[in-house]
């Protein structure tokens, strides 16, 4: 037990902390409460308690044809992250190989670049890309394989760091009692894992749902929901629109955070002796 | 713990003397042949050539690093070896993957698969061979039961206590009904007492089941009690293979004597012999006479060692009727309730003898001037060197001591 405080260092200490969370959350907290008014402009003090404006976004084509690419782009680039982050993990925690140690730095990188390198870079090889031929234009597809890249990084580091915690007894104890590679890696692997790579999708999903920059340099034609929003502030109209844009962000990606950090939380209860 | 079997020591030992086998005759059911293993440039294991009969408890004895584990792992397939052959039950399994033995083992962390239950663990060996449910139902209980832990099927590991995972891990082992039992330190992360309580547990499932256990353990306690015969295992090497009585009183080289137990060593020259003993000339002790050993003729210098508890202790008066027979005075005594350790200091020796306390407390005070007698069948001479005998003091001190 800490000793208690005194009441005046309480106080201070209390007020230090509701002015830490008003600064991070009070500008959250004007969106959501413009998103549910009915004021055509954003100004104090609000006007009625509306869903007006979540009406406005819903019936608008544009932001609905935003929100959709940026669930397809998203999912896919999840996917992508899924399958080829989990295999990297396995190989790198598994087996001993030439440029093992280099190989997890070169994987983790791309989430270490600023976005605009990121942007930059691969524009330039699409760009290459598409003089050859080899792409048609740019396009979702890009911003998808754009995505993908520091998706990898979030599934690959929640595995490995899982792989780390596990032993290798439980795979041995498996084998020992009769089953073969792949009845052990369905019935033991797999299980031992699943949490860290759903936890690791999850990341990989919201990064790529709300990403802007990278997304910025590939997009095509089309918008996603976070560059449909840019564009809209910049024309200044149907402010309250982008307020409702935003909640839906919001809370679309709060849940999955929570989610992704219950699933991490939630270790392999450990089946090793107390004290060892 | 719950329903512990009603075992003492004397059924324990009955059991052991009644099932002594004799490898020759019994048909074998491990045999290592030439068997070693290479890490990079270490040794883990040397060429070794080892037989375990079938239904034998047979126990690895060795500190960390002795190889024991390493034995234990090339048996069970998680370990290919660098060279030898390996057979189980005669044939020939070295590049058989583990699942194609019929080896169980029973984990040094017990490696319970979190995710299921007990049952699920205890019936994942035959899930795997595909049995039909009710019949792993009705095997999952019997092993269960076995184990007693019967009504446990529907816990998960992690609200067993550690001995409940023990058995779990002992019954998700035995329900396969192999033909031999790898234990990897089973008792290890037991406090003291539950640890002797399964000592006559396993003991007991090893006779109800009657199937060969190969044990690995630092414990020497722990393989005295329960092992048919005991290997003591040093530097990747078997030191010596018999049965725990040999063991402990005829210890093949000085390594074993210091390994095994507590170990008086003495050095002298050989000065006479006779059809049965020989007289060993140890400075500050006078004439000691010894036993004699076939292949040990030609030494004039020889070690031998005394057990702390083959000394008995007398007034100075009492010369005891015993050949060997020295004063010396007491030095250190530390009572253990059950009996009384001395250090008794003879010239600049200092000895270590063991007095069980038959009156209230111990016999002897501090300062006390003491005759020491023992007979010459219980000391015995030590091949090897002082040196081995310090080596096997120092692994048995960092594994532990036992006895």
């Amino acid at each position: 037990m800490f000793p208690r405080a005194s009441t005046v260092s309480r106080l201070a200490l209390g007020t230090v902390a509701a002015l830490v969370y008003a600064f991070l959350y009070l500008p959250l907290i004007i969106v959501i409460i413009y998103a549910f008014n009915s004021a055509t402009i954003t100004s104090w003090p609000p006007g009625q308690p509306s869903l007006h404006w979540f009406n406005v976004l819903w019936n608008d084509p544009d932001p609905r044809d935003a929100i959709a690419n940026s669930l397809k782009v998203a999912i896919t680039a999840t996917v992508l992250a899924v399958l080829l982050g989990t295999p990297a993990a396995f190989a790198l925690q598994r087996f001993r190989f030439f440029g093992k140690e280099s190989l997890g730095f070169v994987i983790t990188l791309p989430i270490l670049l600023p976005g605009i390198i990121t942007g930059i870079a691969m524009l330039t090889w699409f760009t290459q890309l598409i003089q050859w031929g080899v792409l048609p234009g740019l396009s979702l597809l890009t911003v998808t394989i754009g995505h993908a890249t520091f998706c990898i990084v979030l599934v690959f580091n929640n595995v490995l760091s899982r792989l780390r915690r596990t032993t290798r007894s439980l795979e041995e104890a498996s084998m020992d009692l009769g089953a073969d590679g792949w009845q052990t890696f369905w019935r033991v692997t797999l299980p031992g894992i699943r949490g860290a790579v759903i936890a690791g999708a999850l990341l990989a999903f919201t990064l790529s749902f709300d990403e802007i920059i990278v997304t910025f340099f590939l997009i095509g034609a089309q918008n996603t929901l976070p560059l449909w929003i840019l564009g809209h502030i910049r024309q200044d109209t149907n402010f309250p629109e982008i307020d409702a844009a935003a909640v839906v962000i919001i809370a679309v990606s709060i849940p999955i955070v929570l989610l992704a950090q219950f699933l991490t939380r939630e270790t392999t209860q450990s089946s090793s002796p107390a004290k060892l | 713990m719950t329903g512990l079997p009603a075992v003492d020591a004397t059924d324990g030992r009955s059991a052991r003397s009644g099932s002594t086998l004799n490898p020759e005759s019994t048909p074998s059911d491990v045999r290592l042949d030439g068997v070693c293993k290479q890490f990079g440039t270490v040794w883990a294991l040397k060429p070794t050539s080892l037989d375990i009969a079938r239904g034998e408890f047979f126990s690895l004895l060795g500190a960390s690093g002795s190889g024991k584990t390493t034995t234990l792992r090339i048996i069970a397939g998680f370990e290919r070896p660098t060279a030898g052959r390996v057979f189980l039950r005669e044939r020939d399994v070295t590049s058989s993957a583990p699942y194609e033995r019929n080896v169980n083992t029973v984990f040094q962390d017990y490696a319970l698969f979190p995710h299921m239950s007990v049952g699920g663990n205890v019936g994942y060996g035959l899930r795997v061979r595909r049995e039909k449910r009710d019949e792993i139902a009705r095997r999952v209980a019997r092993a269960l039961d076995l184990v007693r832990l019967s009504g446990y099927e529907h816990r998960r590991p992690s609200q067993l206590s550690g001995g409940q995972r023990q058995r779990v891990a002992l019954a998700r082992a035995l329900i396969n009904a192999p033909g031999l039992l790898l234990l990897d330190e089973p008792l290890g992360a037991l406090d003291l007492k539950l640890r002797r309580e399964m000592q006559f547990e396993l003991k007991r499932i090893q006779i109800d089941v009657g199937i060969t256990f190969l044990y690995v353990t630092h414990d020497q306690e722990e393989a005295m009690s329960m092992s048919d015969r005991v290997a003591v295992m040093s530097d990747g090497r078997i030191v010596q293979i018999g049965a725990p009585t040999d063991v402990y009183e005829r210890p093949a080289n000085a390594f074993v004597a210091g390994f095994v137990g507590t170990s008086n060593v003495l050095q002298g020259r050989v000065v006479a012999h006779d059809a049965s003993t020989y007289q060993l000339d140890v400075p500050d002790f006078g004439i000691v006479s010894v036993s004699r050993v076939p292949g040990v003729t030609e030494l004039d210098e020889l070690l031998i060692a005394i057990r702390p508890e083959k000394i008995t202790i007398l007034v100075p008066s009492d010369d005891g009727r015993i050949e060997n027979t020295v004063v010396g005075r007491i030095v250190t005594a530390s009572y253990a309730g059950a009996f009384t350790r001395y250090g008794i200091s003879v010239g600049p020796h200092e000895l270590a003898v063991v007095e069980q306390n038959m009156g209230s407390g111990p016999s002897w005070r501090l300062g006390e001037e003491v005759r020491l007698a023992w007979s010459s069948e219980t000391n015995h001479i030590l091949p090897g060197s002082e040196k081995d005998l310090q080596h096997g003091t120092e692994e048995a001190s960092a594994s532990g001591r036992g006895i």
